[in-house]
């Protein structure tokens, strides 16, 4: 069975966390915040988001709860825990040393 | 799916206190997925389908047709939520534990469908493990367990043998050998010398015969146990008043136990000994696989004859070898030592015999000196279950094999609907497991069983000193070989299955077809398989040849209706010949009186036993060459008594008085040897070891007799002497007892009781020890070789039972596969018997090539029991020809069976209906 290009592993645990930081959201809508807001440039591979997302649930860094979503049908939405957010926080400062890094290679002053 | 992010983070960076409650609630969140797997499917399926639902109504107010929006639903979630489900069920990490436990339950459903392959398969595991273990339990408790002394392996047994078969025990040692050895060897740290004594313990009017040993003052030293109360013997006590140290059996079980028995004394055969001290429970120091060890010891007493310097008194040495010192250096020096200090006797051990029989030192490990005729038949018995577990192994191997195949469909339709071949994996591998841990278990339980039963019914005639316990190392051995062989061959259809073109299998419906390496899979296994059953068919068939060849050597002597009284006559209360004759005589007129017996006699042998050797010499000189027989005393009537033919002559009468002409009877084999021939004996003269010369007045038939449990009947020259004559010549307290010989009339019964009211009636001082039936002797010299030979016959029966059961299996499939080709053909005409043929040909074949590697190993293996074998040889052509019979109508039988109810209307069902 042929998958398309996954994003890198760990690269998009970190923008479920990030999308998640704002506001709880169930797994369509957290689906749709990052095709909108990467512009479509990250189209989250099909089928890899709920996978990643059990996956962070059961390491603790994401908790869910079901609520009733807007379209009046019980929803499971997905939160930060604190586990998450530091881990997020750790995330943002490992990728900007790495990118603050590759910039340093790719524009020689 | 790739490591955690987290897990690579470096440790600084990380709160140790959220790393624990992070894992904490990961395993709590495991917890309670695999505690309702239900709400966990539950929860994902509403997640998924709320994705769905929402994604179908967008896609319908975007104007797309219901079809199309149930199709861009699911591409956004991508893939069918039966992967996507058992993706996310991987991602929580309870798949493992909860397809597990769904595929445990499903493979229950399945096998409890399939009763017959489950009670077969189960059977044949459990039969396998529990004989393996149960053999190997045994085994262990005897040969491999060591004995319970300290460093037990360097305690070492020495008897002397006969050079030809150095390896048994012929002689024991002279009490002078001890001597030398003590002061010259060095190859052992101690040496002690030991030997038999039996002793009647009179306890009120019951008389009891114990057998205890007679020991130097280094005996406890060298096996290196203390006493359990009091002390043991020292060097000391064989010059102060007779001491003795008792086992800590007999003290429980006729004293008591009670301490104050340390101290007191006790009287055995006459002699009162001072108690000095009890051994503890588990010191049985046994000697020659008898079945138990002594009841007490006691020292040599200075002044017995034959235990002084240069005394020829009959002992085992026992020693502790020294450090670093092999059995095998340290015979060679004890031989050396040996062979120079008996250069100073002119009758010595370095000289052969009458014979020519030249004997040598026989070093052995006590272990292995009191499992000298166990070890074979335990051995036999290990070998065997081996062979079973090997055959169980392929034969379960057969049938999950086609069992397998026969479940392409199902794996191919689960495979389209989504299962990875991992989960497919998964799922065999568990019905495997499911499969093997009832088998084991059975296993188990039939192991437990079997050593319960053996213990009880003790075939061997005797049990290890410390119990027998299941063997754990052995039960996962079994099981690990059995779980192997449920894994491989239950996953090779799982593999093949999942890996090669399924959709032309689901999509042809032709799912049934089996493919050519499993089929020549299964072909091997038959081959081994029934090559194994020959093997063990061969084995079984030569010992059934030794214990027929046993049963039914003549033995010289009536069998059926003898019965054997042993009876002990204490020095003291029967002080001169003419006591004891008086005795024999009185209680022989006592109960030959009585209408039940036919005749009755007595004589100084214990049945089926040669006497003590004596020299047997034609001149006036004793030379080295003087040959030695065996001498029983015996009292007229005994050969009536005992069937055995005169062959010239005439045998004792009232002539033959204490002051009479001296006379003795030779049986055949001795006229043969000291005079060339039966009629050429009669009226020569010869002396016994003094300076009486005897005339030979008559010749008896010979008798067998056996020899140290060894397995074979021996037909030993003899020389019979008169009661009258020959009882004021011992003074050897052995000969306290005498063995009464009744032949009992076949219609009348004659109970023990009877024998002991006329011993007690003619003297109160008399005991009779025991009374047993001859025929229950003999059975018993046999019994070793009848176990052997049962155990091996009941392995036999299970792997023809399982080969059988391969073979019906392997063509009941190949039958089942091609039901509708057979059917056609019948329909066409084919003639049924050339369509049975053609179905079993492979497996018949398959039978036949078995059949000659089994026959060509048992030729090359069956060397092995020589040992064990008695009157056959282990090429035996009976024996080969009646395995390959047996195995071969087994073979045609088995694949027939199937292969005649296909032709005969099973076919043709398939077509009509």
């Amino acid at each position: 069975m042929s998958k398309p290009p996954d994003l890198v592993q760990g690269t998009l645990d970190a923008l479920i966390l990030q999308t998640l930081a704002l506001e709880p959201l169930h797994g369509l809508a957290v689906a749709q915040r990052l095709r909108t807001r990467s512009g479509d440039v990250l189209g989250v591979s099909r089928g890899s988001l709920y996978p990643a997302l059990h996956k962070l649930e059961q390491q603790g860094l994401l908790r869910a709860e079901w609520r009733i979503a807007e379209s009046g049908k019980r929803a499971k939405y997905y939160s930060l825990t604190r586990a998450g957010r530091r881990h997020l926080a750790q995330e943002q400062r490992e990728w900007e040393r790495l990118s603050a890094a590759i910039s340093l290679i790719l524009k020689p002053t | 799916m790739g490591a955690p992010v987290g897990r690579d983070l470096p440790d600084s960076q990380t709160d140790v206190v959220s790393r624990m409650s992070t894992r904490w609630h990961a395993r709590w969140s495991r917890l309670v997925d695999l505690s309702r797997p239900s709400r966990l499917e539950g929860d994902i399926d509403d997640e998924l389908r709320f994705h769905f639902d929402e994604e179908v109504e967008a896609g319908l107010a975007r104007g797309l047709t219901p079809e199309a929006a149930r199709r861009a639903a699911l591409d956004s979630l991508g893939g069918t939520p039966i992967r996507l489900r058992e993706e996310l069920r991987d991602a929580r990490g309870v798949s493992l534990a909860y397809d597990f436990r769904r595929d445990v339950r499903h493979g229950v459903r399945l096998l409890r469908r399939d009763t017959g392959f489950t009670a077969v398969v189960l059977c044949t595991l459990a039969v396998a493990i529990g004989g393996v273990v149960a053999a190997f339990s045994l085994s262990d408790a005897w040969l491999f367990r060591p004995l319970r002394f300290p460093e037990a392996n360097r305690l070492v047994v020495a008897f002397m043998a006969n050079l030809k078969r150095p390896t048994e025990p012929a002689l024991w040692m002279p009490y002078r050998a001890y001597l030398s050895w003590k002061e010259s060897a060095r190859s052992f740290s101690s040496v002690s010398a030991a030997f038999f004594r039996g002793a009647t313990w009179q306890n009120g009017s019951d008389a009891k015969s114990l057998v205890g040993m007679r020991v130097t003052p280094e005996f406890f030293a060298t096996l290196g146990v203390p006493a359990f109360r009091g002390r043991h013997l020292s060097a000391n006590d064989s010059t102060a008043a007779p001491a003795i140290v008792l086992s800590h059996g007999f003290w429980q079980r006729e004293l008591g136990g009670a301490i104050t028995a340390i101290g007191s004394t006790i009287t055995l055969s006459d002699v009162v000994y001072d108690i000095v001290g009890v051994m503890p429970p588990d010191f049985d120091v046994r000697l020659l696989d008898r079945p138990e060890g002594a009841a007490f010891w006691t020292l040599f007493r200075p002044g017995e004859r034959g235990y002084e310097p240069g005394g020829l008194g009959p002992v085992t040495l026992l020693a502790r070898l020294a450090d670093g010192v092999t059995i095998d250096a340290a015979r060679d020096e004890a031989a050396a030592i040996m062979t120079e200090a008996e250069r100073a006797y002119p009758v010595n051990f370095t000289q052969p015999d009458a014979a020519g029989n030249r004997f040598v030192v026989n070093l052995s490990s006590l272990q292995h000196d009191n499992t000298r005729t166990l070890r074979a038949t335990l051995l036999s018995v290990l070998g065997a279950a081996l062979a079973l577990l090997l055959i169980a192994a392929m034969n379960v191997g057969v049938l999950l094999l086609g069992r397998g195949l026969r479940r392409r469909g199902e794996v191919a339709v689960r495979h389209a609907i989504g299962a990875g071949r991992a989960r497919l994996v998964r799922q065999f591998l568990t019905e495997s497991l499911v499969l093997s841990a009832a088998g084991g278990t059975a296993g188990v339980a039939l192991a437990w069983i079997a050593i319960r039963l053996f213990v009880m019914w003790n075939p061997l005639g005797t049990l290890p000193p410390d119990g027998i316990h299941i063997d754990l190392r052995a039960l996962a051995a079994a099981t690990a070989a059995m779980v192997t062989t449920t894994i491989v061959a239950g996953l090779i259809p799982a593999w093949r299955v999942s890996s090669s073109s399924l959709g032309a299998s689901v999509r042809s419906g032709d799912g049934h077809r089996v493919s050519a390496p499993a089929q020549r899979a299964q072909w091997l296994m038959l081959v081994a398989q029934v090559a194994l059953s020959t093997l063990l068919l061969v084995c079984a068939a030569l010992l059934v040849r030794t214990v027929l060849q046993l049963r039914s050597e003549p033995l010289g002597f009536a069998t059926q209706g003898v019965w054997a009284a042993e009876v002990s006559l204490p020095v003291a209360g029967f002080p001169t010949a003419r006591a004891r004759n008086t005795f024999l005589e009185r209680i022989s007129a006592q109960l030959g009186g009585r209408p039940a017996v036919r005749a009755v006699a007595a004589s100084t042998v214990a049945p089926l036993t040669g006497s003590a050797y004596v020299p047997v010499s034609l001149d006036s000189a004793d030379s080295a060459a003087t040959p030695r027989m065996s001498a029983p005393t015996i009292t007229i009537g005994y050969f009536e008594a005992l069937d055995i033919p005169l062959l010239a002559g005439r045998g004792f009468d009232r002539r033959d008085t204490a002051e009479g002409r001296p006379v003795v009877v030779l049986n055949a084999r001795a006229a043969a040897q000291l005079f060339g021939g039966v009629d050429r004996a009669l009226g020569r003269r010869l002396r016994l070891g003094d300076t009486t010369w005897r005339e030979v007045i008559g010749v008896v038939g010979n008798v067998s007799t056996t020899f140290f449990n060894t397995l074979e009947w021996r037909m030993d020259p003899m020389v019979y002497r008169p009661a009258a004559q020959a009882l004021a010549a011992v003074d050897n307290p052995e000969a306290a007892h005498v063995t009464l010989w009744l032949h009992v009339r076949a219609e009348r019964t004659l109970v023990a009781e009877d024998i002991r009211a006329a011993a007690a009636s003619v003297s109160p001082r008399a005991a009779v020890v025991s009374v047993q039936p001859i025929a229950e002797m003999v059975a018993a010299a046999t019994r070793q070789p009848a176990f052997r030979m049962l155990l091996l016959l009941c392995f036999c029966a299970g792997s023809l039972l399982l080969a059988a059961v391969g073979i019906y299996g392997v063509v009941a499939q190949a039958v089942g596969e091609r039901l509708r080709e057979i059917a056609i053909r019948i329909a066409l005409g084919a003639e049924p018997r050339v369509l049975v043929v053609s179905l079993v040909r492979s497996t018949v074949l398959a039978g036949m090539a078995g059949l000659g590697i089994g026959a060509l190993l048992a030729v090359l293996l069956a060397r092995v029991l020589q040992s064990m074998l008695y009157g056959v040889d282990a090429g035996d052509a009976i024996s080969l020809t009646a395995a390959g019979l047996i195995l071969l109508s087994v073979t045609v039988v088995a694949a027939a069976l199937p292969a005649r109810r296909a032709t005969n209307g099973a076919a043709v069902h398939l077509l009509k209906t």
